[in-house]
């Protein structure tokens, strides 16, 4: 649906590739901060930053139509002098959708108390929210959202990872921008990782098994050592080294934690993130 | 048209900047009433060359971008509609068509009304006189809207319609040849004011018309253009 080829772009101060990534029906996660080019590989995906190198091709053409794609930035804002109803039915209009019932819509995200209220009157998470119902009941083929759970409305957060599945079972392909490795992992069906504008880890499965147990990223200041280090720790089962983080596996995550403190100490590197890698511990 | 809902949306139900419009609104009907008063021969000459023309037309203008742009830069003020399906050049159209019709109709509209108001005895016949002011002023307003419109699309916040402002009045005043890159000297000449470089009437007409247009078509292409940026 989405294909990539040695994709370059650039919005000083960041940017983003060369990455080279397919993303089909699913949900698809692209993991990063906003300096390592997450949020620029979105807004290349929405049509909105269009100077770019390489090849780039959705759905089987150069240029999505704009209304097949539904865009939801961390900064989103919806039309101020509306109401949230007929926010939902100037959408439905300009993606040429037929207009549905706008407290339908939002119920998929528990939103349905907001279906009168007028924008302006709605707080910041809210309008997420809202923006995010949008775009996962609307018929666009290409969902793209960043930071989903950031400032969320707490009402929609517990009702998103079903709305997303949903969406991908529909035959639309969701893209999630975060920095949340939780996330990311939580929700999509592949991680694209993200360093320095740089793939690191390239749309690689995830499958269920690798969820369970423990699993912490590193970032070290000498990785290579920090891994020599920890070969003798028996509380980490596996440890991979993807260029720029170690990702160290093990049964118990406090035996684990422990585990990478000691060969730290051993190892006199110095250790700048340990991440939890999964969302769910055994 | 769904584009077109938002900015028209910011005229019926924001009321920001009505009280702006209102003043100046309000300005140009006394005035009329004033000089019907004192039954000035030329009332509605006096009324439409003064105030009507000279500050309520330009600064109605002015304030009918504002609030169709909540107060907002042209491109910035369509972003909302972005994550909705719309692209930047259909809400800046939207945008730009909505605000240039509202801007030319209560124009047109107070051109009208000032034109009855300030009737004298000396004047035109007031049907005739009403329906050539209404005429003058929907071209006015026009080419005001488009040309503040156009000022819209530089800046977030859209500076550039205050500078045009100035522009046009610093220039619209002589009868240089810079006169006639601006709407007022031709507004001028049109509701018989007297000509920049002896263009005739047909000419300011035309004039007003190319400034509409073009304004309108640089300020869409501007704002479809803008580049996105990392947000702080």
């Amino acid at each position: 649906m989405i294909r990539a080829e040695a994709l370059f772009a650039r919005s000083p101060p960041v940017r983003v590739g060369p990455v080279s990534f397919a993303f089909d029906a699913g949900v698809h996660a692209v993991l990063g901060r906003r300096e390592d080019g997450v949020a620029l590989l979105l807004a290349v995906l929405a049509g909105r930053v269009r100077r770019y190198v390489g090849t780039l091709t959705f759905l089987g053409a150069g240029a999505p139509p704009r209304h097949a794609v539904a865009y939801v930035p961390l900064d989103a804002v919806l039309p101020d002098a509306l109401d949230v109803d007929e926010v939902l039915a100037v959408a439905a209009g300009i993606r040429r959708e037929p207009a549905r019932p706008a407290s339908q819509r939002l119920a998929v995200l528990g939103l349905a108390p907001l279906t009168s209220r007028p924008v302006r009157s709605l707080t910041v998470a809210e309008v997420r929210a809202v923006a995010i119902a949008e775009a996962v009941t609307s018929h666009a083929r290409i969902v793209l959202l960043e930071e989903p759970y950031m400032a969320l409305d707490p009402r929609a957060a517990p009702h998103l990872a079903g709305a997303l599945r949903d969406k991908a079972r529909a035959g639309a392909c969701v893209v999630v921008g975060t920095a949340s490795p939780r996330d990311a992992v939580s929700l999509a069906d592949d991680v694209l990782v993200l360093d320095r504008g740089l793939s690191v880890q390239s749309a690689v499965p995830v499958a269920p098994a690798e969820r369970k147990g423990a699993r912490l990223r590193l970032r070290a200041s000498d990785p290579r050592a920090l891994l020599g280090s920890l070969a003798t720790e028996t509380a980490v089962h596996d440890v991979a080294f993807d260029g720029s983080a170690l990702l160290v596996g093990g049964a118990d995550p406090v035996e684990l934690a422990e585990a990478v403190a000691r060969g730290v100490l051993r190892s006199g590197v110095r250790l700048d993130a340990m991440i939890s890698d999964a969302p769910e511990v055994a | 048209m769904n584009e077109a809902r938002l900015t028209l949306a910011r005229f019926t139900r924001l009321r920001r900047g009505w009280v702006t419009m209102g003043l100046w609104v309000a300005l140009a009907l006394v005035v009329a009433a004033m000089g019907r008063a004192r039954a000035v021969a030329h009332g509605a000459d006096h009324a439409l060359l003064g105030v009507y023309g000279a500050i309520a037309l330009p600064l109605l203008a002015y304030g009918v971008v504002a609030q169709g742009l909540g107060s907002e830069g042209l491109a910035r003020s369509g972003v909302s509609l972005l994550p909705l399906g719309a692209s930047p050049l259909e809400a800046a159209r939207a945008s730009v068509a909505v605000v240039v019709l509202v801007s030319a109709l209560l124009s047109g509209l107070l051109g009208a009304a000032v034109a009855v108001i300030a009737h004298g005895s000396a004047d035109p016949p007031i049907v005739a006189d009403a329906a050539r002011s209404f005429e003058i002023g929907l071209l006015g307003g026009a080419a005001y809207g488009a040309f503040f419109t156009f000022g819209a699309s530089f800046g977030a916040r859209g500076f550039g319609r205050s500078l045009l402002l100035v522009l046009d009045w610093t220039f619209g005043v002589g009868g240089g040849a810079s006169s006639l890159l601006v709407p007022r000297a031709h507004v001028h000449n049109l509701l018989g004011g007297g000509s920049p470089l002896d263009v005739s009437s047909r000419g300011s007409f035309l004039a007003l018309v190319i400034i509409t247009v073009a304004s309108a078509g640089l300020a869409v292409m501007r704002a479809a253009r803008v580049e996105w940026k990392l947000p702080r």
